[in-house]
């Protein structure tokens, strides 16, 4: 009797070890960490396959080097690993930039014919990259789909056209320019810069041309506003600053963009 | 670790060092066999069987321990089994894992953890001569040694 009642006291005493370890949800902490940056991944094949159908990318080594040599910095400044990002220029009139899945962007030549200098580019990159960083493009993409249609690889043509649309809410968006303030001046870029591409903007809206990037993003005027205010919170030191690019060197890969432009037309 | 009434009990002076050793590896035989067969736990259970029958004429102390060892390998053999098999069903039926799996697997890591660190102890204690009752298992013990 005695054994038989430690016997179910043992028992006793597992069962209910193993009732309080069922009270988990294991598979959640251990897998849906893994099926989210294996999703991200597969999601950032397809849709860049979807995008490269859509737009020509323009392979030209001159111009892709000098685009890096844009990109590049303004990672490592910030300590972000380069592995995972590509930097894509596709022919497209409309004035667009935008980061798709597991850190890829993608800016139009239509963009880099808007802008006047490399800054500019650097200041539409940050914003991008610190879309990509807070991950807000497969957040998006969740609430926007749900995480069981991304995960079943249907409608990935409705992705891709989120993605190229970039409908971020208000939020992220704004959490995305003042990170972006803050990488441009760690690498040294003036985050002004920012502001000064909404100016831009803001006078080109007036005008009837597609300016995706601008449209699809808040106000200007609102955006300037705390931009300004978050500038002045960094203490920024103006003397610091260079330019991304010599303007020089910006208007030859703007010519050899619109080159390139013309030879395939 | 108990002392208990009518259970079989030794006081180190009674027991020789060649009683120690015998003892002691018993659980030693147990804790390796383990690790050996963790992934097929037949081969622990077997290792210690073949060890317990090696020393059933020995003297009291040495086969009280090995039944001890044994007994204890035995009842932990049903769980890793069962776990063992419950992996080769998810495998071959390409079944979910589910957390009723993973929580039976962290309860199994959990048991398995007991029994090695209570295995080691027991091996250092009897190789000094004291003698470790464990629970359940050796009022078990007594009951066997007893017939
Ligand atoms: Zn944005």
């Amino acid at each position: 009797m005695k054994i038989l009642g430690k016997f179910l006291l043992l028992l006793g005493g597992i069962a209910v070890c193993y009732l309080l370890l069922l009270q988990v949800n294991w598979t959640t902490i251990f897998q849906v960490k893994e099926n989210r940056d294996r999703l991200e991944e597969r999601l950032g094949k397809v849709v860049l396959e979807q995008v490269k159908d859509m737009y020509d990318v323009i392979e030209d080594e001159d111009v892709n080097s000098t685009l890096d040599s844009i990109f590049i910095p303004l990672l490592k400044d910030n300590y972000i690993s380069t592995k995972n990002y590509d930097l894509f220029l596709v022919k497209s009139v409309e004035v667009n930039a935008f980061a798709l899945p597991d850190d890829k962007i993608i800016v139009t030549t239509g963009l880099i014919n808007f802008l006047d200098s490399a800054d500019y580019l650097s200041a539409v990159l940050a914003h991008e990259v610190a879309h990509c960083e807070k991950n807000h493009v497969m957040k998006s993409l969740i609430t926007n789909f749900g995480l069981d249609l991304l995960l079943s690889g249907s409608g990935t043509g409705e992705v891709t056209n989120f993605v190229t649309g970039q409908a971020f809410s208000r939020k992220l968006e704004k959490e995305a320019d003042e990170m972006a303030v803050e990488y441009l001046d760690a690498a040294r870029i003036n985050p002004t810069s920012i502001s000064k591409v909404m100016d831009m903007f803001d006078v080109y809206l007036s005008s009837d041309d597609d300016v995706s990037w601008i449209s699809s993003h808040p106000v200007p005027s609102d955006r300037k506003k705390y931009l300004s205010q978050k500038i002045d919170r960094l203490k920024t030191n103006p003397k610091m600053y260079k330019e991304a690019l010599s303007s020089e060197s910006w208007k030859s890969l703007k010519d050899r963009v619109s080159s390139s432009l013309d030879n395939e037309s | 670790m108990e002392h208990i009434e009518g259970a079989i009990n030794f006081s180190p002076r009674e027991v020789t060092e060649d009683e120690r050793e015998y003892a002691s590896n018993s659980y030693l035989m147990s804790l390796f066999a383990l690790f050996v067969g963790l992934p097929l736990p037949i081969f622990n259970l077997l290792a210690t069987v073949i060890f317990y029958l090696g020393n059933r004429k020995s003297t009291k102390f040495v086969r009280w321990h090995c039944t001890q060892a044994l007994i204890s390998q035995f009842s932990i053999f049903f769980f890793n089994t069962a776990a063992f098999w419950w992996t080769i069903a998810i495998i071959l039926n390409h079944k979910e894992i589910t957390d009723a799996y993973i929580a039976y697997l962290i309860l199994i890591l959990l048991l398995n953890a007991i029994e090695i660190i209570s295995t080691i102890y027991t091996s250092v204690q009897t190789r000094k001569g004291i003698h470790v009752r464990w629970f359940l298992f050796s009022d078990i013990t007594d009951n066997l040694m007893k017939k």
